[in-house]
């Protein structure tokens, strides 16, 4: 059972989630940010530490630390306080039991095993890398086209050529790559669905 | 990025912290965003020496053990994979470049050898641009045929299959055994489908009999089977194993049971 799906889970309120982003910021449009900046470290956390559906478990650290917030007005540190509501959500996702199902009523086996079906990642993967925009899959092509000692002195002048920092080159990067690979997912979901 | 916070980063991500280490740079990026920034970059660097083939061994022992034990990891490392290659792909070829090279060279040596003429014989330059000497006719021949430089393949996953048929009672039928060769990097398990094959994403978890959590993940579908559950095999030492599989909504669908039996 997913953390979003736990029944005795109290709707998070208006009130809370407002004070939830006034917390993260001196105003609406920074609270907005501040929110937006907690939940893409919060996801991160969980992905690094290998969880289940990160982006769910992070909307469910943000609930519980709204509700938290609406309880205990005396928390200082907002972010330090999410860390540890995350670290909880984690122990409770790799802590929770399944239920086995009933026994499968008697049904025919196959015959065979299915044959090896053709992967649809790189349809996907071609797909999504045509819906980059023109300069990002530019970018992103020629950031990832250089190996080894090449590699360096290609970003740097890459970089360069864009008017960029090196760091900057580096987030613009990742931000196209975790792009991607969110479109090869989605699209992977859809496939599946489309055969199912 | 300090080069000793490059190296926690790398050990962060391959699970070599303890766990106060891992809480202590969990709080420092959880305090400043950047940080998170940094080790996403170390993430990614992380990830293409592991699509190359250049991480040292001890490395890639604890990215295939821990880093490729999340199906999401997987996925990005495929995505490595498929980047690296159009990237590859998209460069200019060696043997071009190199005889580029060679092409910019002995231009250079035959404009020198024009001016060297041109101040001691009367103007005749046409006759020595056409009359390239054979010396250089047979390098630019030669330039043209060099094998071009192979690029290092990225390392292949070599996956075992094992089809399951859902479990009726534990114990009634012969247990499905599984014997995980030596350099096996990934197991894949077709789960057999019964009646009617539910719509949707689906999950798989892995576990012991005793209820030790070994893997977890989205299930890949087709539509003959219920689909197909990916894990690395480093985590399946010989015991029992239940995989149970759910819908997106967490209900149950069904479970399988197979052995892991010693590799000879």
């Amino acid at each position: 059972m997913s953390p979003r799906s736990d029944p005795d889970a109290r709707a998070l309120t208006p009130r809370a989630f407002a004070l939830l982003l006034r917390r993260l910021g001196d105003d609406p449009e920074r609270g907005g940010l501040g929110y937006e900046s907690l939940r893409r470290t919060l996801v991160r956390f969980f992905d690094w530490r290998g969880a289940h559906a990160p982006d769910v478990c992070a909307d469910e650290t943000l609930d519980r630390l709204a509700r938290r917030l609406d309880e205990d007005a005396s928390i200082e540190d907002v972010r330090g306080y999410a860390h540890g509501i995350a670290r909880l959500v984690l122990l409770e996702q790799w802590r929770r039991p399944r239920e086995l199902p009933a026994g499968a009523a008697d049904e025919r086996l196959p015959a065979e095993a299915p044959p090896a079906e053709e992967d649809p990642r790189e349809g996907c993967f071609e797909r999504c890398l045509a819906e980059l925009p023109e300069d990002g899959r530019a970018l992103i092509l020629e950031y990832y086209a250089a190996e080894g000692r090449q590699k360096i002195d290609g970003r740097k002048r890459l970089a360069a050529a864009l008017g960029l920092s090196d760091t900057a080159l580096r987030n613009r990067a990742q931000r196209l790559r975790d792009r991607l690979e969110r479109g090869i997912r989605r699209c992977l979901d859809a496939e599946a669905d489309t055969k199912s | 990025m300090t080069r000793t916070t490059e190296d926690e980063a790398r050990r962060y991500l391959l699970g070599r912290l303890s766990d106060d280490e891992g809480t202590a740079i969990e709080r420092a990026y959880f305090a400043d965003p950047e940080r998170a920034d940094a080790i996403a970059a170390a993430e990614s660097d992380l990830v293409d020496a592991y699509v190359a083939g250049v991480l040292p061994p001890a490395d890639r022992a604890a990215f295939e053990a821990h880093y490729l034990a999340s199906p999401l990891h997987r996925d990005r490392v495929e995505t490595a994979r498929l980047l690296r290659r159009e990237g590859v792909e998209r460069r200019p070829a060696p043997r071009r470049a190199a005889a580029a090279v060679w092409i910019g060279l002995l231009t250079a040596a035959g404009l020198a050898a024009v001016a060297l003429w041109w101040t001691r014989a009367p103007i005749r330059p046409e006759a020595t641009i056409a009359q390239a000497p054979p010396s250089t006719r047979a390098a630019e021949t030669a330039a043209a045929k060099a094998p071009a430089e192979a690029p290092v393949p990225p390392k292949r996953i070599v996956t075992l299959r094992l089809a399951l048929a859902a479990i009726r009672v534990r114990g009634a039928e012969a247990t499905p055994e599984l014997r995980v060769p030596p350099h096996t990097d990934e197991v894949a398990l077709e789960l057999a489908a019964f009646g009617e094959v539910p719509a949707g994403a689906l999950s798989f978890t892995v576990r012991t009999v005793e209820g030790t959590p070994v893997a977890s993940g989205r299930m890949e579908r087709s539509g003959r089977t219920l689909g197909t559950a990916r894990l690395p095999a480093g985590r399946l030492a010989p015991d029992d194993y239940i995989v149970a599989v759910s819908s997106a909504d967490e209900t149950a669908i069904a479970q399988y049971f197979f052995r892991v039996v010693p590799a000879r």
